[in-house]
């Protein structure tokens, strides 16, 4: 199957500052992409190329073979969803007011009959039925990431790029984000491009991952090949044991190496 | 890979309920901006006729209806009471809804594009430039230009769309950012105070005496010809925001970057909102010098009572200044009659009592 989400030689900089150099990977249809990678090593940069908010100094990123960078910026909404990893809070709005914003690059003026119930299913599918006219700033660190995440479905798009979006949540609100997330990939063939620091929940939860440091790919594959104890000591500077409980990965930092 | 299922989540359309509430809260809204509507034309025609000994809003709806059908439809009312009215008093009622509404509108729009709920005309910088300007006309200008009556408001009018286009092209070399707009407004607004300050420093008593009025900010002696210009900048400029009232919102709760992949040209619509809120603003300052407070109270006091959806906020709030500024002129009309209190001075004793009444008495969420 060709590639449905492609990033082809990418460099970017600030100035003379290199933040990305020569990344490329593909996705699949319905693929989840764990980028990882210590604090500054380009993740949020990469993010904001995908979403067509940064444009690379050279390279390309390509959907179904399509520019992202030159798709006109509703057309491209309709495409590629954005769940930021925190949102502002300047003036009240409430939970359903937010969510129904996920149907803007589908409506004119004003959201129709089907965006409403579109919304409607969103929030109960994410637990929010009962927070639906309560203002956003009421809501808990959780709750309001859910919020996003309803929104970014909302927009009923193909491809779904999460920036951090478990890290200000507990345990519990953690997975049940990141098994939203995989259930989407899987119905509805969504590819999902997911920046996350938890080494385990990356593992658990990605058909493959991407390894960043420093603006350059370290390694790039399923978990058992991209973070190897070695790796992780080289990257993050930690002793790390990585083991299987239940049949789920486990990272436990030992010491500083 | 996992995939688990987060059990007891329903799919499809299992909720009906929440959708349909949201349906009616619009109605609702709907409903609340019609009849304040309908409330500020009775209010202004109540006003209107206050002060003038028998009559009524009878003799103010016929002498209207005798004017605009061309005397077809006559009104058999004294003609001095007409004079008074169609002269004096609608001009003045008809220029507080246009003032307050345009002042209003300016903050509504100010304060989405900057998320910020502090900023108005008065905090950008736009009210400073005009009084600079208006207090350069003043100095230097009038009885000798060309532009003979219209000189001190054309003036004004011209220093402040000079900030506005120093705010703007600021925030544009930075990238259209909130930050870089509010900053830069305010150290405009600094520098005009000074040079205004600086030009009372060096003027006559006569000079002083008029560019200080002027910054108090009255509707005193506003003839048809500064309605219909204020009139028509805010007919046109509200329909133009209207059209985006769904992008203000999604700018003002899920900031520029959500915006931008949500489809919406971001530097855009900023720079849309900064035109009209500028010009109508400006507009209005011109005409009636300084009036603070109504456009950084009157969003709030819209949002208040109808929410933060810009559909509905940008039209309430405009009625909401519109109708504070009204009852702020027609007070500073009566209190000490027959001396006028200009409406600059009285809109923040009638508007800081009810806005205090708001934040005490309404959702506490709104200033967490």
């Amino acid at each position: 199957m060709s590639a449905h989400l492609s990033i082809e030689n990418v460099c970017f900089g600030y100035g003379a500052r290199q933040v990305l150099r020569n990344v490329s990977v593909e996705l699949k249809k319905g693929d989840i992409l764990g980028l990882i990678g210590p604090n500054g090593a380009g993740k949020s940069t990469l993010i904001r190329i995908v979403l067509g908010l940064s444009t690379p100094s050279s390279g390309r990123t390509l959907l179904d073979g399509v520019n992202i960078g030159t798709m006109m910026p509703k057309l491209r909404a309709r495409r590629i969803a954005y769940v930021p990893q925190s949102s502002p809070l300047s003036f009240p709005a409430t939970v359903f007011e937010t969510c129904l914003l996920g149907r803007t690059p589908h409506m004119g003026s004003t959201p129709s009959r089907k965006d409403l119930s579109l919304v409607e299913e969103m929030l109960a599918r994410l637990r929010l039925e009962d927070f639906a006219f309560r203002p956003m700033s009421e809501l808990s660190g959780g709750e309001r990431q859910r919020v996003m995440l309803a929104r970014a479905l909302a927009q009923e798009t193909d491809v779904l790029v999460l920036d951090e979006p478990t890290s200000a949540l507990d345990i519990g609100n953690q997975l049940f984000t990141l098994r939203v997330v995989a259930e989407i990939a899987r119905e509805r063939g969504v590819t999902a491009l997911v920046a996350i620091h938890d080494l385990s929940l990356a593992a658990r939860f990605s058909d493959s991952l991407l390894l960043l440091d420093k603006g350059v790919v370290v390694s790039h594959g399923d978990w058992k090949s991209t973070l190897t104890e070695e790796v992780v000591r080289k990257v993050y500077g930690v002793d790390v044991e990585v083991g299987l409980l239940r049949g789920v990965p486990v990272f436990s930092p030992h010491e500083l190496a | 890979m996992e995939v688990a299922t987060t059990a007891g989540v329903p799919n499809g359309h299992a909720v009906q309920g929440t959708a349909r509430r949201y349906l009616q809260a619009g109605r609702w809204r709907l409903a609340i901006v019609l009849l304040s509507l309908l409330g500020l034309f009775v209010l202004a025609g109540a006003v209107a006729v206050m002060g003038i000994s028998q009559t009524g809003m009878a003799t103010l709806l016929a002498v209207v209806v005798e004017k605009i059908s061309f005397g077809l439809v006559p009104a058999n009312a004294d003609p001095q009471q007409a004079r008074v009215l169609l002269h004096l008093r609608l001009p003045r009622v008809v220029m507080a809804i246009v003032a307050g509404g345009s002042l209003a509108f300016a903050g509504v729009l100010m304060q989405a594009i900057t998320r910020n709920p502090l900023v108005s005309p008065y905090t950008i910088g736009v009210s400073s430039a005009a009084a600079f300007g208006a207090s350069v006309a003043i100095m230097f200008g009038v009885g000798f230009s060309a532009a003979g009556l219209y000189f001190v408001p054309l003036t004004a009018f011209l220093f402040a769309l000079g900030c506005a286009a120093l705010v703007f092209s600021m925030a544009w070399l930075r990238g259209m950012g909130a930050q870089t707009m509010v900053l830069t407004g305010i150290a405009l607004m600094y520098l005009f105070s000074a040079m205004t300050a600086a030009v009372q420093f060096v003027a006559t008593q006569e000079q002083l005496a008029r560019v200080v009025h002027w910054t108090f900010g009255s509707l005193n002696g506003i003839g048809w010809d500064a309605v219909v210009v204020a009139g028509l900048a805010l007919l046109v400029a509200l329909p133009l925001a209207q059209a985006k009232a769904w992008q203000f919102n999604a700018l003002t709760s899920a900031g520029d970057d959500v915006s931008r992949s949500l489809g919406i040209n971001v530097a855009m619509l900023r720079g849309l909102a900064v035109v009209l809120s500028v010009v109508v603003s400006a507009v209005v300052i011109s005409f009636t010098g300084v009036i603070g407070f109504v456009g950084l109270i009157g969003p709030h006091v819209g949002r208040l009572i109808i929410g933060s959806d810009h559909r509905y906020l940008i039209p309430f709030a405009s009625i909401c200044g519109a109708a504070l500024l009204l009852l702020a002129d027609t007070v500073g009309r009566m209190v000490f009659s027959p001396t006028v209190i200009p409406v600059g001075i009285v809109v923040a004793f009638v508007g800081v009592p009810l806005f205090l009444h708001l934040i005490l008495s309404r959702r506490s969420e709104y200033f967490s």
